[in-house]
């Protein structure tokens, strides 16, 4: 555990494109979204026993495996799916845009808020009212002590690994009628994970759902109020956060 | 003696190119308590995280009741039937303390569950919702041994379970062995407090400088001051 | 003595060369004394200039290893002596060496100013004798019997090359004025067809006498060429010559035309980057790889969008590829950080970026560019949109990049000076994902947006758009790239009826285009847009201008100088330039439509001869700033 992964952008990206490919044979966002994950999982799970693993806890090394992965990732897209933008369409029953107290809000984009209040909610759960996540936290805290107590902690973590680059690519689908599967979707998506995890803190759940709504409102907010400080605006939070708690908000290592 | 539960014969450890163990053989008799003893640095912890996986062994076997369990993971091994009440205790601090106990719980027809440990420690019960790093140092030796017996071991490496508790608390943790010991467990005891340790232990294995100096009985050890005095120094 | 000046004959030469043949199969190479002892400092004993071996022995290997592969074989022709009692080296029984041991210095023997020795020079079993490993691979043939400067003399190489049925034999090695010359008369008198490689031939015994070597073959009995003509001439003869380019009388001593390609293939911009190649490609193939009566040859480089690679790989094409003229680069920030390169270099360039100024008040002399300005589609959209469309209040949205700003400022200069407003002008960053918050801000009371997007972003804007259940409440209006035929193909019915300006549409009705496009489409299954038109535009452009130099395409003043003269129909209509080497020429008003069921930019309107400054004064607009984000300043905000 504890790796840098920065291929999550480039899985978010895979996941896109493969919906993009099984939405053109069977037209069904989630059947795509769960196919993708699926897909996304394995290629992650590959990564993870056969590169990271051999990088132990080398950290620099990780940070740059997974960098060099994810340019070849881009690549082998570009080759695969082409250079243009490919849309991804809209259920049909979420097209409408839906009228709330004034405000018009596209309906997708309030599924999409559903589904991710829900995804955090229920790896909420996992992770803090099961055995299962008690035991991944154990192997967090002490990896020698909890295997020494029977917790196969290696092929847990690269469960966990699985899981992470499911969702990514999961979200690579779900995210693809709002942002299309492009050349570069990787590297829009990449800073913002970062961003909300910095921020939030590393190794935290909380941390990063609190990360994510602070990025959010401030980026949407800021833009709007600020337009001129589009750029900074992201950074911002992140930047006060690691000069008075370099930890993150809720974080439990130092990032 | 009995059938042996744990048998090293041969051990030899390094840490990297630093020779730690050399040629370690005894055996741990089913149903007995062994204690494991030496001057600091003699290669009781060694022996310990050699057995449980920490530090697979250079040359040589370990045992498990006839089984060779060396250089197996320490999870495969944990679910052959060894557990470790670590030196320093060693509990997820981020865990809560029932969290502690049910990730190590394993059935192997044993009798240890969540309750009969809370039975046997009922300061864990009253603090089961606590995350174990704000308990005192007693507790967390308590739930060490708790989260220990939750696998159900066959064989129980105990590593300086005395270490840095009031006197007191001395006193409930040599119960507890005492116990456990009266309820069939084999146990290999590591323990700085020699007293304690010959009142608990069946057997003896000095270590010094990585080799057995010298085992039997505890009464042919207790009684030997010269061998007593040339190799844990005390007395 | 007074100097000779060498006689002027390169119009014989070059006859003589249009005469070669050199099919493979009658071919040999003889390498000349290619030993240590000539070309290794550490142990020769009758060295070369350091230099010359470094050059002959890099260019030696290339030109081996070509013929190899062509099944050419290669003869190794080494002199060996043997030391015999009572005289010492064979060497030494010649008695001009003799004398010339027994009456110079070592300083002063036949190598000017480099220690050489006859007497020690190449041994038996002396390092010297050894072929030079680079040089040498197995299934080579070696005869090391030479013992005088004839590589024929004393030897079995005649039988050998007859044996093999060589009727030509190329030579290279060392000396160019001695062994390589007496080695050539003797294949000459033998009626062996002679070729001296000038790349991989060197004089130890001075310049001069290598000059006079070469002029010696090439002017009374065989021909000296360098490796790229020998293997162009291996190739040409390789292959069956095709019925048009057997037709095509090349002026080909001069060589191939080598044309750079600097486009993007990976990343973000890979999309355009791709259909540059293609479409060149096309071109070229169309031209069956020829033009002006010259080879082409075509090199491509990937830049990868960065700005900083753009400026290293065109620094490769001109000095390792040794291009004469470059494609490129796509964008504008590369084009900016290859501007000095640009200038030092004095590169031909036929741009594809945008970049206002590069053709304004910064003018590269070097530069030209056959696609547009930023602003000079903005300025006839505008022109448009008040006119024709009556709008009065705009919204302007584009990446904030520098090719957005110029675009978004010619608009406005345009609109307001008509009478229209500008009452919103926003930027989002290059890499927002997200249009949510913009959209959210229109300003609602607008006649109609005026989208200045590049690449997909364009794209992205109008789905969400939609989503926002904006379509139909506001019009929606775009640049040059914001509905390229390269996005379109992805889009839906939400980009119907769209009008957009730029200088090209798929759709564009005149001869070049319906040839261009139809093709295009029917090997890529997709129209080309306005990267693949670019680099065909540019294509064309090359080709007037050196058909109008007669292909000396080395004479760069003159280039330039044809490039602003030429007028040339191109598959984007009529094309010329003005004095800042910018063109002049059409801007379209497209307007998306469906067709045989894809989605097309149909040309509604034609604005033709638009220049850069559009309809204002040349000077006036020179003396403004450069339009930015800020200039002009927009009077008429709101919100």
């Amino acid at each position: 555990m504890r790796i840098a992964n920065l291929t999550h952008g480039s899985l978010f990206m895979l996941g896109a494109y493969l919906g993009v490919t099984v939405m053109r044979q069977w037209p069904n966002l989630w059947l795509a979204a769960l196919a993708a994950g699926i897909a996304v999982a394995l290629f992650g799970g590959l990564l993870e026993r056969l590169i990271l693993r051999q990088l132990g806890g080398n950290v620099l090394g990780q940070v740059l495996v997974t960098l060099g992965v994810s340019f070849i990732i881009a690549d082998a897209c570009l080759i695969t799916w082409g250079g243009d933008p490919i849309p991804i369409p809209t259920p049909p029953a979420l097209q409408m845009p839906v009228r709330i107290a004034g405000f018009i809000f596209p309906a997708y984009r309030l599924a999409v808020v559903v589904i991710a209040v829900v995804v955090a909610l229920a790896l909420y759960l996992l992770m803090e009212r099961t055995r299962l996540g008690a035991m991944i936290r154990a192997g967090v805290d002490d990896p020698d002590m909890a295997s020494a107590v029977g917790i196969p902690v290696s092929r847990l973590f690269s469960t966990v690994f699985c899981l992470g680059a499911a969702l990514a690519g999961a979200g690579g689908v779900i995210g693809g009628p709002i942002m299309s599967a492009y050349p570069g979707l990787d590297a829009d998506m990449l800073p913002l994970a970062l961003i909300v995890v910095i921020l939030g803190g590393v190794g935290s759940l909380l941390g990063a759902f609190v990360g994510a709504f602070i990025t959010g409102f401030v980026y949407t907010f800021g833009v709007a109020l600020l337009p001129d400080l589009a750029y900074v605006i992201l950074f911002l939070p992140m930047i006060l956060v690691i000069a008075f708690r370099p930890r993150g908000l809720f974080g439990k290592f130092a990032a | 003696m009995a059938t042996e539960a744990l048998a090293l014969d041969g051990v030899d450890a390094l840490y990297g190119e630093s020779h730690v163990l050399h040629g370690v053989s005894f055996a741990l008799g089913e149903g007995r308590v062994l204690a494991l003893l030496g001057r600091n640095g003699a290669g009781k912890t060694t022996c310990m995280n050699t057995v449980i996986g920490f530090l697979p062994p250079r040359k040589g076997t370990v045992e498990l009741f006839g089984e060779q369990v060396a250089r197996l993971a320490p999870d495969v091994i944990s679910r052959k039937g060894i557990a470790l009440v670590p030196q320093g205790r060693r509990v997820f601090a981020r865990l809560t303390v029932r969290e502690n106990l049910i990730v190590a719980y394993q059935k192997r027809g044993g009798t240890w569950t969540l309750d009969r440990v809370f039975a046997l420690f009922p300061r864990l019960k009253e603090r089961a919702e606590q995350d174990a790093g704000s308990l005192s140092g007693g507790e967390q030796q308590m739930l060490a041994i708790g989260r220990a017996l939750m696998g159900n071991p066959r064989v129980l490496l105990m590593d300086e379970p005395s270490e840095g508790l009031a006197p007191l608390i001395v006193a409930e943790v040599g119960r507890t062995i005492a116990r456990l010991k009266g309820e069939g467990q084999s146990i290999l005891l590591v323990e700085q407090n020699i007293k304690l340790a010959f009142e608990l232990a069946d057997d003896v294995v000095i270590l010094n400088t990585g080799r057995v100096a010298s085992s039997g009985p505890v009464a042919a050890v207790r009684d030997n001051e010269a061998l007593i005095t040339q190799h844990l120094g005390v007395f | 003595m007074k100097p000779l000046e060498i006689v002027e004959r390169s119009s014989l030469v070059n006859g003589l060369y249009r005469e070669l043949q050199l099919k493979p199969a009658e071919t040999a190479i003889v390498t000349v004394d290619m030993h240590r002892g000539h070309l290794d400092m550490s142990v020769a004993t009758m060295p070369t200039k350091p230099e010359d071996a470094t050059r002959v022995i890099a260019s030696a290997r290339a030109a081996l290893d070509h013929a190899r592969r062509l099944k050419v074989p290669v003869i190794h022709v080494v002199l060996v002596y043997r030391r015999l009692p009572g005289i010492g080296s064979e060497g030494m029984t010649s008695p001009f060496w003799k004398a010339l041991h027994a009456a110079q210095g070592e300083l002063d023997r036949l190598t000017p100013g480099r220690k050489s020795s006859v007497r020690e020079h190449n041994i038996e079993g002396s390092p010297g004798t050894q072929i030079v490993p680079e040089l040498y691979r197995d299934g080579d043939y070696i005869i090391n019997n030479k013992k005088r400067l004839d590589c024929f003399h004393g030897t079995d190489l005649r039988q050998l090359l007859d044996t093999l049925k060589v009727k030509n034999v190329v030579l290279m090695g060392i000396n160019t004025n001695t062994c390589v010359l007496n080695t050539s008369f003797t294949a000459f008198n033998y009626d062996y067809r002679v070729v001296v490689l000038a790349d991989c031939v060197a004089s130890m015994y001075g310049d001069d006498l290598h000059v006079l070597g070469l002029q010696n073959v090439a002017r009374c009995l065989g021909w000296v060429i360098s490796n790229e003509q020998l293997f162009e001439k291996l190739k040409e003869t390789t292959h069956e010559l095709t019925a048009a380019a057997a037709a095509l009388p090349l002026r080909a001593q001069a060589g191939p035309i080598r044309v750079g390609l600097v486009t993007v293939k990976t990343g973000p911009l890979a999309s355009g980057g791709i259909d540059m190649e293609r479409a060149l490609v096309q071109y070229l193939n169309e031209r069956n790889n020829a033009i002006a009566e010259r080879k082409v040859e075509l090199i491509v480089a990937d830049s990868g969008g960065v700005p900083a690679q753009a400026r290293t790989k065109i620094q490769e094409l001109v000095e390792r590829d040794k291009i004469h003229v470059m494609i490129g680069p796509l964008d504008t920030a590369s084009a900016l950080a290859a501007d000095d390169y640009i200038r030092q270099a004095q590169l031909l360039t036929l741009s594809v970026a945008a970049a206002d100024d590069m053709t304004q008040r910064k003018p590269n002399p070097w530069f030209t560019r056959g696609t547009s300005t930023a602003s000079q589609c903005a300025h006839p959209m505008a022109d448009y949109c008040y006119k024709q469309l009556n709008y009065r209040r705009m919204v302007l949205i584009a990446d904030d990049i520098a090719y957005g700003h110029e675009m978004c400022a010619g608009f406005q200069r345009v609109f307001e000076e008509l009478g229209g407003k500008v009452v919103q002008k926003t930027f989002p960053p290059l890499t927002v994902p997200d249009y949510g918050t913009y959209l959210a801000q229109l300003n609602p009371k607008a006649d109609a947006i005026y989208l200045g997007f590049a690449g997909s972003n364009g794209f992205r804007y109008l789905r969400q758009f939609n989503e926002y259940g904006l379509r139909g409440k506001t019009a929606t209006v775009g640049g040059m790239t914001a509905l390229d035929e390269a996005v379109l193909r992805n889009m839906g019915d939400e980009a119907l009826g769209i009008p957009t300006a730029c200088w090209y549409s798929a759709e564009f009705d005149n001869p070049i285009n319906q040839k261009f496009a139809a093709a295009f489409r029917e090997k890529w299954k997709y129209d080309p847009g306005f990267y693949a038109a670019a680099t065909y535009t540019e294509a064309a452009v090359l080709e007037a201008t050196l058909n109008k130099i007669k292909g000396h395409i080395e004479d760069k003043p003159a280039f330039m100088k044809a490039v602003r003269s030429i007028k040339v129909d191109t598959c984007r209509g009529p094309v010329s330039f003005d004095q800042y080497g910018n063109v002049v020429g059409n801007v379209y008003i497209r307007k998306v439509v469906r067709k045989e069921g894809r989605l097309v930019n149909s040309v509604v309107h034609t604005y033709p001869n638009v220049s850069q400054f559009w309809t204002y004064d040349e000077k006036e607009f020179l003396k403004n700033p450069v339009y930015s984000r800020d200039w002009p300043p927009a009077k008429n905000l709101e919100s």
